[in-house]
């Protein structure tokens, strides 16, 4: 193979997989150069070595051989119609574009892909395509995330750049909407679906059009916003706590100019004539439109969840702390079976017990080798670690959990079968785990919850029926919630009694079971629930 | 000739690159580890080092240590009837280094690659840099401290290594690297760090305990209590290096008090301090993408690596013994001097590049709308992000924010944080824009950021054409050129001792110290020994000076190990 494309045109070696080679290519050409002093080529060597390390580019960008630009390297072409041409009449309704382009890679490697290939094809300068990659590169990593007006920066330079240098520079995000596959993200990002439509549709005007047309399947949703708003503008004010409203919350707050300008109907049109007319040098209204919508569709992620109205109420507040401390415990649950891939989340484990570390770490990869024995004993450890992770959660976080996971046992109590099941053999839980998307969190939770519950071997919720609780632990209980006794007793017993009650007795009653000896708690514990 | 300086918080070294092989210079005393302290006597004498340090004991309104940690701040450190900024006593220190290489080679030094935390901020570099002008140095480059130990590290064999984790604990910084060698090259892959924890605040947490469980007398002078108890508690955390207990005698006017504590108290003590040094590691692994099992080594550098409580807590986080290979107080000055060659582009270095980065990010304070509508001011807007190879250049484009604004004002920031609140304000610089409709007037705003980890801002105004390159005006004012020699001047009229005498001074001074820690029948030893050294110096001759010189030290020894108890 010769060096026909970047990076390996840069190194100045055949594409290889070898990573000695690469790197020994990088340091011939380091060392001839004064990489203080010519930094710019300094930093192209650096790029260019980091791209040949990654065993992205082994092959070159065949799509464009041919200048073929609708596929940008993605496997197969689009199929027709997939991305609405802006002169193609309004859609049907229930013709929302589909995409059935396959991902096997995951998609940061796929977008640094495309990105790569928009460079190669468009031929930025080197200047340019560093400054593309920065900005991505800071715009995907996680901790930038957060970081609305970097976004808004990226978005800036990127239409800019787009606008005066790259006629097809329009097409681009379309294309990343191609690469997102937002549809069958949907769920997993936890977007609206109306999002995705209103991505690939990057046709505001359209967009309202049809919003307006009854029978779309956003119809509804867009009447309820757009109810008791003047004509002409859109809306005045983010409406209640649905998805939609933040998504416009969104697009008033990032791009006012939508509202002021473009998305009144006179002005576009206006504005279209214009663009028509040769007069004016700029992206294309529906470049713009596309970009806003690409951005909002990222930021609905960052945002999603931060409802409008809500922060004040403290109920709200307290449940979404809650909903919160859920995610966390269950993130956190779901990790163990990572074993081999996360070490990060199981320090904590690690730390507390060397030997139930190594096996999970083995039994991850082997479930068969796990005996009954090291696998309860296994269960107790996490269960100990899964401890230490909620005391370290505010005390409302703690009680919210408490509550939780009583509902969740009290659900689990009316299949006692597969519960005991579980807890006798938790090879099974292990083995499904090794993949760990055939297994809903859902179930991980409450299948931890069981195990925790019961990581004594009694056969629970089968036998312990009628086991009662010790005075000494009563006195604890009553000395570390602070609940005067009759009101613990009244607890205990299932009178009534109030639900802060209830909630601090069950918080410290679970904290007290990482303490005590694990019989005792197996005994306790059915008499409690 | 271009040398190697390591200007510690609590110990400064000198190297040089010499015939192949770098070559730790020993100061007057014979010793390779000059202490960073200074003692300025009332008549303008000026101790530097082991002597200062005993001078700070007996008087410590005269003398100061540990002011680098102050370096880059307004901060006006008093001694006796002289004012000074931290980056004077830097200087002071680095002019004696650079006089004891003088002495020791022969020939003239110029210019030097200094050292500094990775993770020091702009200021803190800036200062270091005024401080070796100050010293009559030209600053060649400012070198990470990690950096430098991992030159030394991985230039000792010149083989490939998988990337290594330095860990560099001082007396008053914490730096981690993540570095890898290749054919030659280091490459330093990600940086950060602490610049606020070091071993200075392990002692301090012996001090507080200390005073916490003791009464100490409320009449003794403050800083001579701090000053002595800080001593004390320095030795008591050294002595547990090697012993399970310590316990050392504090000696104020007229009263003692016997201190001890034990190692399980220490580790009791410095629990947050250890949790500290988590972050950082774990900052820089996810910042080089790597897990804790890829490394292949980790390096310990820096005095404050000996404590025992440290090499636990690294064996446990690392889960492996550390590194013993490079010498913790030397590996620095070591590095530098080999950049010292680097830069003079030495034959015996021909093959050998290092890469470093930058350790944070770099910004300026942006001002955006929020969901309704209303200004949010006060976020950070980055430029450069953190560990970026260096040297490196960026420019972001940022526009007006009202109608017919006629300034725009950049506020510069160092930091990890949306809001610059939490991030460190490096400078500020005002500039006029032409007068138009909000939004419409853009600036360039290019940030460069140099292999010594300094940076330069420069603005262009696309519409007009014009570009300012600025210096960033802070708050501790930019020296100009007339102004740098005007105060070099002030620092060179402070005496110091001829290099002869430096050495019985500092007998002296020792003795003296020693005299005020003990009572009774040692102290009446310690003041006949004094005596009689005085009178063999007021004789002039060399041999007996020599020789009294030596005898007073061993029995000076002897006296300082009772002070151990």
């Amino acid at each position: 193979m010769s060096t026909t494309h970047w990076p390996w045109t840069i190194l100045q070696i055949a594409p290889t997989e070898d990573r000695k080679a690469i790197r020994e290519a990088y340091s011939r050409l380091l060392k001839a150069l004064d990489h203080e002093a010519e930094t710019e080529a300094y930093m192209d060597l650096r790029h260019a070595r980091d791209a040949a390390l990654s065993g992205e580019f082994l092959h070159p960008p065949e799509a464009f051989a041919d200048g073929e630009p609708d596929d940008f390297g993605l496997g197969d072409p689009l199929p027709e119609g997939a991305i609405p041409a802006d002169e193609a009449p309004p859609a049907e309704p229930e013709a929302k574009p589909v995409f059935t382009v396959e991902y096997s890679e995951d998609d940061d490697k796929r977008f640094q892909r495309i990105v790569d290939l928009f460079v190669a094809e468009n031929d930025l300068t080197r200047e340019e395509s560093l400054e593309l990659r920065q900005h991505l590169d800071i715009l995907f990593a996680d901790d930038r995330m957060g970081d609305l007006g970097h976004y808004a920066r990226v978005e800036a330079w990127l239409a800019q750049l787009l606008a005066e240098r790259y006629p097809r520079g329009a097409d681009l995000f379309p294309r990343i909407s191609a690469y997102f596959n937002w549809e069958d993200r949907v769920h997993e990002l936890g977007i609206h679906p109306a999002i995705p439509w209103l991505f690939n549709a990057h046709d505001g005007l359209r967009v309202v059009r049809e919003l307006n047309t009854p029978g779309h399947a956003y119809h509804r949703e867009w009447i309820e916003l757009a109810k008791g708003k003047p004509q002409g503008m859109l809306w005045t004010r983010v409406v209640d706590k649905s998805r939609m409203g933040n998504l416009i919350a969104t697009i008033r707050r990032d791009y006012p100019w939508l509202e002021q300008e473009h998305w009144q109907p006179g002005l576009v049109a206006r504005w279209e004539k214009k663009a028509a007319g040769g007069n004016v040098k700029g992206p294309g209204v529906w470049t713009w439109i596309g970009l806003a919508i690409f951005a909002l569709s990222m930021l609905s992620q960052i945002v999603g969840d931060d409802q409008p109205g809500i922060d004040h109420n403290p109920a709200a507040l307290a449940a979404l702390e809650a909903a919160n401390a859920d995610k966390h415990i269950a993130s956190f649950i779901a990790s163990f079976p990572k074993a081999a891939a996360d070490g990060r989340s199981l320090e904590t484990l690690r730390a507390r017990s060397p030997k139930s570390f190594s096996t999970l770490q083995r039994s991850a990869n082997m479930p068969e080798s796990l005996t009954e024995e090291a696998g309860r004993a296994m269960m107790r450890d996490i269960a100990d670690t899964y401890y230490l992770v909620i005391d370290n959660l505010p005390y409302e976080a703690q009680v919210a959990d408490a509550r939780f996971r009583a509902a969740e046992i009290g659900r689990l109590r009316e299949q006692p079968q597969a519960c005991a099941d579980f807890i006798r053999n938790p090879r099974i839980f292990l083995r499904q785990s090794r993949n760990i998307d055939n297994i809903s969190p859902d179930y991980r939770y409450r299948m931890f919850s069981v195990v925790h519950d019961e990581y004594d071997d009694r056969e629970w919720p089968l036998v312990h029926k009628q086991a009662t609780i010790p005075g000494d632990v009563i006195g604890k209980l009553i000395k570390r919630s602070g609940v005067p006794e009759q009101r613990v007793r009244d607890v205990l017993s299932g009178r009534s009694a109030s639900e802060a009650d209830i909630c601090r007795t069950i918080g410290s009653f679970y904290e007290l079971l990482t303490e005590i000896p694990a019989m005792e708690a197996g005994k306790i514990l059915p008499a409690f629930l | 000739m271009i040398v190697g300086i390591d200007l510690g918080t609590t110990n400064s070294a000198a190297a040089i690159f010499e015939n192949g092989e770098t070559r730790l210079i020993p100061n007057a005393l014979g010793d390779l580890l000059t202490p960073s302290a200074v003692a300025i006597l009332p008549d303008g004498t000026t101790l530097v080092g082991k002597p200062a340090l005993n001078h700070w004991v007996l008087k410590p309104a005269e003398a100061v240590t540990s002011f680098k940690r102050f370096i880059g701040t307004n901060r006006t450190i008093k001694i006796g009837r002289y004012a000074f900024k931290a980056e004077d006593l830097s200087a002071i220190v680095l002019r004696s280094l650079k006089e004891d290489i003088e002495a020791a080679t022969g020939r003239e030094v110029t210019e030097a690659v200094i050292t500094v935390p990775a993770y020091f901020n702009d200021k803190q570099r800036k200062a270091t840099r005024r401080a070796g002008e100050l010293a009559g140095l030209k600053v060649a480059r400012l070198l990470n401290e990690p950096t430098a130990a991992a030159l030394a590290f991985g230039i000792a064999d010149k083989e490939d290594r998988e990337p290594f984790l330095v860990f560099d604990l001082g007396g008053g910084t914490f730096d981690v690297s993540i570095v890898e060698m290749f054919d030659a090259i280091v490459e330093v892959r990600a940086s950060s760090g602490d610049n606020r924890l070091g071993g200075d605040d392990f002692t301090n947490a012996i001090v507080a305990h200390w005073t916490q469980k003791h009464d100490f007398p409320s009449d003794v002078r403050r800083n001579l209590l701090d000053a002595r108890l800080f001593q004390v508690a320095d030795m008591a955390r050294r002595i547990l290096t090697d012993h399970a207990e310590a316990s050392v005698r504090l000696t104020l006017p007229e009263r003692q008090f016997d201190l001890s504590i034990s190692a399980d108290e220490f580790e009791g003590l410095s629990t947050s301090l250890l949790a500290r040094l988590r972050d950082p590691i774990l900052r820089s692994l996810r910042d080089s993408n790597l897990r804790i099992e890829a490394l292949s080594d980790i390096v310990l550098v820096g005095g404050a690596t000996r404590m025992p409580i440290i090499r636990k807590a690294i064996t446990k986080m690392f889960g492996r013994f550390p590194n013993h290979l490079v010498h913790p107080d030397h590996a620095v000055a070591i590095g530098a001097a080999i950049q010292a060659g680097l830069v003079a582009r030495n034959a015996a270095l021909d093959e050998v590049r290092l890469t470093d980065i930058c350790p944070f990010t770099l910004g300026i304070e942006v001002t955006e709308h929020d969901s309704h509508g209303r200004l949010r001011a006060g976020l950070f807007s980055p430029i450069i992000s953190r560990n970026s190879p260096t040297p490196i250049s960026r420019t972001n484009s940022y526009s007006s924010m009202s109608d017919n604004q006629t300034h725009i004002k950049l506020n510069i920031y160092q930091g990890e944080s949306r809001e610059v609140a939490n991030n460190i304000l490096l400078g500020t610089m005002e500039f006029p824009i032409p007068k138009k409709p909000a939004g419409q007037v853009s600036i360039d705003c290019r940030f460069t950021y140099d292999s010594s980890g300094l940076l330069d801002v420069d603005v262009t105004i696309p519409e007009t054409g014009e570009t300012r390159s600025m210096l960033i005006a802070d708050d501790s004012e930019t020296l100009t050129a007339e102004q740098i020699e005007e105060r070099r001047e002030q620092l060179a009229a402070l005496k110091t001792h001829p290099r002869d005498v430096a050495e019985n001074q500092y007998v002296v001074g020792w003795a003296a110290r020693l005299y005020e820690e003990f009572i009774d029948e040692r102290r009446e030893h310690i003041g006949r020994m004094l005596l009689h050294f005085e009178g063999v110096l007021e004789t002039q001759d060399p041999r007996a000076i020599e020789e009294a010189r030596g005898a007073m030290t061993t029995a000076l020894q002897e006296i300082e190990q009772d002070q151990r108890l």
